[in-house]
């Protein structure tokens, strides 16, 4: 796997992988780690500060997907995405209940660059649709909502890391995802 | 249970707050167990997913240790057996009792060699009883236990008679017998039919590798044979040489 992907499109074959890794097609599934286990492994090593911790969530991923992939449902979401959820989770999971180490280090949020304004024409991919609707939101909530996605951050952390009190941080974040949901689903 | 309405405002800020992952764990487990309970709240929750997912692109990939696979694999060997324990199925054929253990390219020889010299040797019971004591033979066991092939290597070293132990198939690949000795790479000493015993000359060079402690491992290859020179396709049975 190789750098930056627009491949939430699948051209893989990933979605067939994971169906038939949801009739327990063991070859299937190794193909299947094949394809996607770097991307996965990037969620973990980015959510989790330690390898180690990253290794087992990895592990703990797949045994996941093995186990649910016959729930996957190919109209309902896109292979990928439903992947990349089970990964986040799992390490969220890790992140609230184990004695993992999580992300301390202060966030700047004065140093966080301006999004680059896209042409509404040219929204033809989710990805630019939702860094349309990142790049209307406050710089604030835009970053603390990327880095609680990338660093699995509570409420709490983010205030922490920020400075910021608790009830600043739940609105800006509330606001920040109740704008998306409006700017999404127009 | 509620399937028709929509989730709430203050639920779906909920599973936002869910999907983003925000939330302290007591809240975490609530909202889970409502989850469990109610297949609206799962639809919506993964709406917010999708909507979110665009970012999981911005996470750099980075390729896993090789011993990640080794591991989970074992761990689904687990899997599957207690699985089949908690639901016994109708007895299945050889060849099902071969795909459940088809796993193998990742974890590659250095995880067969581990296996195989753990591997109890079951000599032929049918071996000629004046054999010479120089005599090589193993059982080819698939990770479960089953017998694949019985391999005889001649008191001379010089060729070696390979014999399925069933029929089977394999699935449109051919099965390549190896041999490894020591830390040398796996040697190839050919290819075996699906249907029936076969005769394989033993090269020269391999000869004084063919040794009491040896391993022969089988592996699924292309039609016509590995293409590299060395196993590229899951090795699915192994076992060591032996004296009879």
């Amino acid at each position: 796997m190789t750098g930056q992907m627009d491949d939430l499109q699948d051209p893989q074959g990933i979605g067939a992988l994971l169906l038939a890794t949801g009739k327990q097609d063991q070859q299937a599934f190794e193909q299947l780690y094949r394809l996607t286990s770097a991307r996965l492994f990037g969620i973990c090593k980015r959510m989790l500060v330690q390898s180690s911790d990253a290794e087992d969530a990895l592990q703990e991923v797949f045994l996941t997907v093995w186990r649910k992939a016959s729930q996957y449902d190919a109209e309902r979401g896109k292979p990928l995405t439903w992947l990349g959820t089970i990964a986040r989770t799992r390490c969220i999971d890790r992140l609230r209940t184990g004695a993992v180490e999580r992300h301390t280090d202060p966030v700047d949020l004065d140093a966080l660059a301006e999004p680059e304004k896209l042409d509404p024409v040219e929204f033809a991919s989710d990805q630019q649709r939702l860094d349309n609707c990142l790049s209307n939101l406050q710089n604030q909530q835009r970053s603390v909502i990327r880095t609680a996605f990338f660093d699995g951050c509570t409420y709490q952390d983010l205030a922490a890391r920020t400075g910021v009190p608790l009830g600043t941080m739940k609105s800006w974040i509330r606001r920040g995802l109740m704008s998306l949901k409006a700017c999404l689903e127009q | 249970m509620n399937t028709t309405e929509l989730p709430s405002e203050e639920d779906d800020l909920l599973l936002a707050e869910y999907a983003l992952g925000v939330l302290e764990q007591p809240e975490r487990e609530a909202l889970q167990a409502r989850l469990d309970a109610q297949l609206q709240l799962r639809l919506r929750l993964e709406q917010w997913h999708e909507h979110l997912a665009p970012m999981l692109q911005d996470f750099p990939a980075h390729t896993p240790p090789e011993y990640v696979w080794a591991r989970l694999r074992q761990s689904l060997g687990q899997d599957i057996t207690a699985r089949r324990h908690a639901a016994p199925e109708p007895t299945t054929g050889f060849w099902d009792s071969l795909q459940v253990w088809r796993w193998g390219t990742f974890g590659g020889l250095a995880a067969a060699l581990v296996m195989a010299v753990m591997l109890v040797v079951t000599s032929p019971v049918d071996g000629p009883v004046d054999a010479p004591a120089s005599m090589l033979s193993t059982s080819l066991q698939l990770e479960n236990g089953e017998i694949f092939y019985t391999a005889t290597v001649d008191a001379d070293r010089r060729s070696l008679v390979v014999i399925p132990a069933a029929d089977f198939q394999l699935d449109g690949r051919q099965a390549e017998l190896w041999l490894i000795a020591g830390d040398n790479p796996p040697q190839s000493l050919g290819l075996l039919p699906a249907d029936g015993a076969v005769r394989l000359p033993i090269p020269d060079d391999l000869r004084a590798l063919a040794n009491a402690n040896s391993v022969f491992a089988v592996s699924l290859e292309p039609q016509g044979g590995s293409p590299t020179g060395l196993p590229t396709g899951p090795v699915v049975a192994q076992g060591v040489l032996a004296d009879i």
